[in-house]
């Protein structure tokens, strides 16, 4: 795998203060999908009764200027619930109708967001979800024509697939949409997705993709 | 400083206008070098030859955002359950206007993209006209970053 890249730039002196970076330069960062510390804790046989938020407990955190209450579980345990708490939110209704309304989730790196897995997490968290689904929108997806031995047929081109594999399910892909979705309930989710390599245009002498990964995304919004 | 040959130059000429550095009022000195980053490769990363110069590039130009510091205070007050504006959003305009740079910065920055022959159809700005977007092929970059002395490296990465 090969990138251009450089040690050091220069600009002129009268630019030094009216620019902060010019990138990709001197970054040599590979973006890749990081995986949340949510998924480190150990299986605990305490977990299940912490998990759920018991009413009546005489341990719940208050904060005296807000009146926000706090199931101290949530010290151990983040759940939707426990965010929903913490954030003040609990039994918020959204003003704006579910016509107008939706939260965005970005998927990148073949991370697909599976419907079954996500049904699964409101099962356990936030059951009167269960059964609802997301929108999914290819990011620059097209029908591009392949010519095969045989014969032309359409493939999806270059936009970000939808495997419903469970197998397939992303793990980041998960925890985004299931936190997104679930602490957002009933407003509707849209899962939008690039396709996991990145655009890339070979020359003579780089024919191989050392490309830069997340292009994609802000282009398609430019164009939006 | 700026160390590049006759012919480097003269091979833009069916790219681009020459760099001309006359007609300007900002004095020429102004206009030289000096290094703006300079970093050590990470460990893994070996240099492999010098890039091809027909290999382009996508460079991200950040302007300063000198009310930064006004848009945080905003979030920090927003987002506080105990704060009284707790939930007040911006709009996306407000928020452009608050990481708008100073017409200073847009006029030079984009002086020296002319120089270069880099007009304002050959850009793409973010909304907030914070972020300049160019595409350049590796010859020109070299020209505009000074880095032919260190020219642009393809490096390998650790893991592959």
């Amino acid at each position: 795998m090969f990138i251009v890249r450089t040690t050091e730039y220069s600009l002129p002196n009268l630019l030094h203060s009216h620019v902060d970076l010019i990138q990709p330069t001197t970054s040599f960062g590979r973006w890749k999908a990081m995986r949340s510390a949510f998924l480190d804790w150990k299986p605990d046989s305490d977990i299940d009764h912490k998990v759920s938020l018991a009413s009546g407990t005489p341990e719940l955190y208050r904060n005296p200027v807000s009146g926000v209450t706090v199931d101290p579980s949530c010290n151990e345990t983040v759940t939707i619930k426990c965010l929903q708490q913490l954030y003040n939110a609990v039994g918020y209704v959204p003003k704006i109708s579910e016509k107008e309304n939706r939260i965005g989730v970005t998927g990148f790196l073949e991370q697909y967001a599976n419907i079954e897995d996500l049904n699964a997490f409101y099962a356990d968290q936030v059951p009167q979800a269960v059964g609802s689904s997301f929108e999914f929108i290819s990011v620059n997806g097209e029908w591009e024509p392949k010519l095969t031995t045989r014969s032309w047929f359409l493939i999806f081109g270059s936009g970000g697939q939808n495997s419903q594999n469970l197998s397939e399910s992303g793990i980041e892909a998960a925890i985004d949409t299931q936190l997104a979705y679930g602490l957002s309930y009933p407003i509707p989710g849209v899962y939008w997705s690039t396709r996991g390599t990145p655009p890339f245009i070979p020359d003579a002498k780089y024919p191989e993709n050392g490309n830069e990964v997340r292009e994609t995304m802000p282009r398609a919004g430019v164009h939006d | 400083m700026f160390t590049t040959t006759l012919g480097a130059i003269l091979s833009l000429a069916s790219f681009l206008p020459l760099f001309i550095v006359s007609g300007s009022a900002i004095g020429t000195s102004e206009w030289n070098f000096t290094v703006k980053e300079s970093i050590h490769p990470p460990p893994g990363w070996v240099k492999y030859s010098s890039a091809s110069p027909d290999h382009v590039l996508s460079f991200r130009i950040a302007l300063p955002q000198p009310q930064f510091h006004v848009l945080e205070q905003h979030l920090m007050e927003i987002s506080d359950p105990d704060h009284e504006r707790y939930g007040e959003y911006l709009s996306k305009d407000q928020v452009d206007d608050l990481v708008r740079p100073y017409d200073e910065s847009l006029d030079l920055v984009t002086e020296w993209l002319e120089k270069w022959g880099i007009y304002e159809e050959d850009v793409s700005r973010s909304a907030a006209k914070d972020w300049v977007t160019v595409v350049v092929p590796v010859r020109l970059a070299e020209l505009m970053l000074n880095t032919v002395r260190d020219a642009l490296l393809i490096t390998r990465a650790p893991f592959y």
